[in-house]
């Protein structure tokens, strides 16, 4: 059988997520796949940068698994950076949908001993999931890749006269 | 992997701006920086050496706007152009949707960038992906500094694919926008003819 796209099942990544953090305590989570991409995010806002602290974590992932590699061995444990007010913890997984990767911050309402706890909790439940939600309905690729020309158009008309 | 959250209508792609040391890639991206609009834009990330060298990336992300009601995202890229980083170019090029090559025109660095071009090209199946079947395009950088080789010398050496492909003086911004234009243009392209967008009821919001 295939396996299901991220696409098709990432809806349910959000009510586990935002369990997680309750139970756990943390401040912010973002779940990521292997390129970075946010799947689901709890408690971001304009202070901190979403999609870059995604994009490092999944540099960091990548540069893990290689070292591991060159090592001789399959993957490394997950990762845990502690400064004075904040830590980071880079929990890995495998799931219907490849590789995916939790990115969490905690301060000291919160222990790395309750993030690994809860952590284990939150991927058992993600492997529980439905694989994919096939209720939706869908329409042809034609109509996006009609609007496409036009949308680009006035996207980058804006910044060549802006 | 093109990436489609149905629940907050939004759309991410990747392109990966490859090429050999010192051909403008990261020029690219600092222009772009200098003239998308803030709301347009994220924090361009970039880590480098001390001497300003790509170590690992830079990554920019871009808004481009709606498309059928999707909030359509880039995640722009770069890779470090030295041979000697070839462990860590190989990591950025994973899941890559899109590749802009940023070739150096001038006629000293022709080798450079056949031995740039052949490395991506070898990164690349090492991730399962024939060049054949990712959206490709070619920037032929520098156009402004002298001894350059002309576009079409250039095209013989290195188009042999005839992939789309762009004359541009990054540093003065020329071309830059033409060859972005192109590569995103590739990418969802290749991501209308792929997917299926399905109607969902945007409950559950994930993202």
């Amino acid at each position: 059988m295939d396996r299901p796209s991220i696409s098709q099942i990432q809806d349910a990544f959000a009510e586990p997520l935002e369990a997680f953090v309750r139970e756990s305590n943390v401040r912010l989570a973002v779940l990521i796949n292997r390129a970075g991409q946010v799947l689901a995010q709890y408690g971001f806002d304009k202070v901190f940068d979403l999609v870059g602290v995604a994009s490092l974590a999944a540099g960091i992932n990548a540069s893990s698994r290689a070292l591991a590699n060159q090592l001789g061995e399959e993957r490394f444990e997950h990762l845990h950076h502690a400064g004075p007010a904040r830590q980071l913890f880079l929990g890995h997984f495998e799931s219907a949908a490849g590789q995916l990767m939790l990115v969490t911050v905690f301060d000291q309402r919160s222990s790395i001993g309750l993030v690994r706890l809860f952590f284990e909790r939150f991927v058992s439940q993600l492997r529980q999931l439905p694989s994919m939600d096939a209720s939706r309905s869908a329409v042809s690729g034609t109509d996006f890749e009609a609007e496409l020309e036009t949308s680009l158009d006035r996207f980058f008309q804006d910044l060549v006269s802006g | 992997m093109s990436l489609v959250n149905y629940a907050t209508r939004e759309i991410t792609c990747k392109i990966v701006y490859y090429g050999p040391g010192r051909s403008g890639k990261t020029t690219n991206l600092q222009y772009i920086h200098s003239r998308v609009p803030w709301d347009r834009k994220g924090e361009m990330v970039s880590l480098a050496t001390e001497a300003d060298r790509t170590l690992f990336f830079d990554f920019l992300p871009l808004e481009l706007g709606q498309i059928s009601g999707f909030t359509t995202r880039f995640q722009l890229y770069t890779v470090p152009g030295q041979v000697y980083y070839n462990a860590t170019r190989k990591l950025v090029l994973q899941g890559a949707d899109g590749v802009v090559f940023v070739a150096d025109s001038q006629k000293s660095q022709l080798d450079a960038d056949i031995e740039s071009f052949r490395n991506l090209h070898e990164n690349l199946l090492e991730h399962g992906i024939d060049i054949r079947q990712i959206p490709v395009i070619i920037q032929y950088n520098k156009r402004d500094l002298p001894n350059v080789f002309s576009i079409e010398q250039l095209e013989e050496e290195l188009n042999f694919r005839n992939v789309p492909s762009h004359p541009a003086s990054a540093l003065l911004g020329e071309g830059v926008f033409d060859t972005l234009r192109s590569a995103s243009e590739g990418v969802l392209k290749k991501l209308a003819r792929k997917l299926e967008i399905p109607i969902g009821d945007g409950a559950g919001g994930a993202g």
